[in-house]
């Protein structure tokens, strides 16, 4: 009777038990249930497995807007250093990205305990790429992870679940990583490649021509020289003159069907073409 | 007595405010942090994806349209409209999105994925609200995984030659020439013809003249960019018994 009367609601022994309880449910399920299922840590593997999928592809991609970069215009436009310095720069952040993601997401293992240094791996990252390119350092210059979260709110609102699904969240920041990489190259090929040609050639002109032999008319594109660069250099002695459009007069003295015009583009890596008039059509 | 029920209610009040916060707040804070995470990987899923089409499109540009690169690509995007919209309703099912991906995967290359591309877009039938949030984009990023394999068939390889060379652009004067163009420069379409006698052309980038005439020949380039067509006229004025130099021709105004 004694405890059928103590285990009334009203009496604190039955609530203070069920909070007991209630404790031991959380402590529990916080740190000892399998929240998933083997057949939901499958969908759930796989769904990582996706964005780890899109993070090598990123980083795969990185490595072949790199290589299938065309060089043209490498010596005419005085391109070499900028390929070099496109092709050193995107070599050091694929190797960097490719070291970050080994050591910090490959294999890393998740503890409620142990927080996990997000900033500093993006912080590694960020540290060596504006070393690397001025156009980088100005990139990141503002640059700020996850709106602003602390390492211990990222901790706190990404892994302090179950450990698959802090997984997932940890996949993302690779997936971000690697991402990042690969807008870098982009950028670095875009500005200081694709941008300076463009703009070099934005001054082509469209010219006819005529073949006499098969009665046709032509057309072609011609595009101008540098004219910094640009020097007549055989015959020896001869005054170097461009047109409006930038192409090269040819002295008339030169007109004629025997002399070799050597023109000369003093880059960093010289470059010399020669052209024989062929003015018999 | 009082105090007894007094602290009895606190209890009560400590315990199911104990149970509500911890199954309510925890499973929406996982919820919200998911969404984050998702909304990040899609958003980056997106930009790759049409970075892809759009390089599709640029190669099949400089490849002169060839049709076998264009039906790829349009299946690409057919296939790409599709897995978007069963995303948006959440209907991204083996039975509807298979027939379409396996028969784009055996018409290039025969071979059985069947198995891999089902286990891939099976459907989470559970009650986890977490992994229900997580498996759509699941298996919206394996079907794109699965349209977008064979891409690279279409990839394509420049050559390795001097691409650039010298050559005479007027009587006086000479100037770069460019065999071909990298794919990142847009070329405006240019077309030459005939406008006092009849063009009798196979091809938009020459035309052919009547070599025993003498009458003038008057002939217009267009050159269309994407906001803009510049036209120019030019006049030839062949002589009897003399040939036609290279540039033997004159700007004429466009009346």
């Amino acid at each position: 009777m004694k405890l059928i009367k103590k285990l009334n609601p009203l009496h604190p022994i039955l609530p203070a038990i069920c909070l007991l309880i209630a404790f031991a449910w959380v402590g529990y399920d916080s740190f000892f249930r399998e929240k998933y299922t083997e057949e939901e840590k499958n969908f759930f593997g796989s769904a990582i497995g996706g964005i780890k999928n899109l993070s090598d592809e990123y980083l795969s991609d990185a490595t072949n807007t790199e290589r299938d970069l065309d060089d043209y215009f490498t010596y005419e436009y005085c391109m070499k250093d900028n390929y070099e310095k496109i092709h050193f720069v995107s070599s050091a952040l694929r190797t960097l990205t490719s070291r970050l993601i080994k050591e910090n997401f490959i294999n890393t293992e998740i503890s409620r305990n142990k927080e996990i240094s997000i900033h500093s791996i993006f912080n590694s990252y960020i540290k060596e790429a504006i070393q690397l390119d001025t156009l980088l350092a100005k990139k990141y210059q503002n640059f700020e992870l996850e709106n602003g979260l602390s390492d211990k709110e990222i901790n706190q609102i990404y892994f302090s679940h179950d450990s698959i699904q802090s997984a997932y969240h940890l996949a993302r920041f690779e997936l971000q990583l690697s991402k990042m990489c690969y807008e870098d190259i982009e950028l670095l090929i875009n500005q200081r490649v694709k941008n300076v040609i463009l703009e070099k050639i934005k001054k082509s002109s469209t010219i006819p021509y005529i073949v006499d032999k098969t009665g046709e008319i032509f057309i072609h594109t011609t595009y101008p020289f540098d004219t910094v660069y640009t020097k007549i250099i055989l015959p020896k002695g001869l005054e170097t003159k461009f047109n409006k459009k930038a192409h090269l007069i040819i002295p008339s003295s030169l007109r004629n069907t025997t002399t070799k015009i050597g023109i000369g583009i003093n880059c960093s890596s010289d470059k010399i073409y020669f052209y024989q008039n062929n003015y018999e059509n | 007595m009082k105090t007894k029920l007094y602290i009895s209610i606190f209890l009560w009040l400590a315990f199911i405010i104990l149970i509500t916060s911890y199954s309510l707040k925890n499973e929406e804070k996982e919820l919200n942090a998911i969404s984050k995470t998702k909304n990040s990987v899609l958003n980056a899923q997106k930009e790759y994806y049409a970075k892809k089409l759009d390089d599709a499109e640029v190669t099949i540009n400089d490849n002169g349209n060839n049709s076998r690169d264009r039906k790829v690509k349009d299946t690409l995007e057919m296939g790409t409209i599709l897995i978007d919209s069963l995303f948006k309703n959440n209907e991204i099912e083996v039975n509807i999105i298979m027939p379409y991906l396996c028969k784009y995967h055996n018409s290039v290359e025969p071979q059985d994925d069947t198995d891999e591309i089902k286990q891939c877009l099976e459907k989470y039938e559970g009650n986890s609200e977490i992994i229900k949030s997580i498996d759509n984009l699941r298996r919206y990023q394996y079907s794109y995984k699965f349209l977008y394999e064979h891409f690279y068939k279409i990839d394509w390889k420049s050559c390795s030659f001097d691409r650039v060379v010298v050559m005479q652009s007027s009587d006086t004067t000479i100037a770069f020439d460019l065999i071909g163009t990298p794919n990142y420069v847009e070329v405006a379409e240019k077309t030459i013809q005939f406008i006092n006698q009849k063009d009798n052309k196979e091809n938009n980038w020459s035309i052919k003249f009547d070599k025993n005439s003498t009458e003038p020949i008057i002939f217009q380039i267009n050159t269309y960019t994407k906001t803009d067509t510049t036209r120019k006229r030019y006049q030839i004025k062949p002589q009897k018994g003399k040939k036609l130099k290279t540039f033997d021709y004159e700007e004429i105004e466009i009346k």
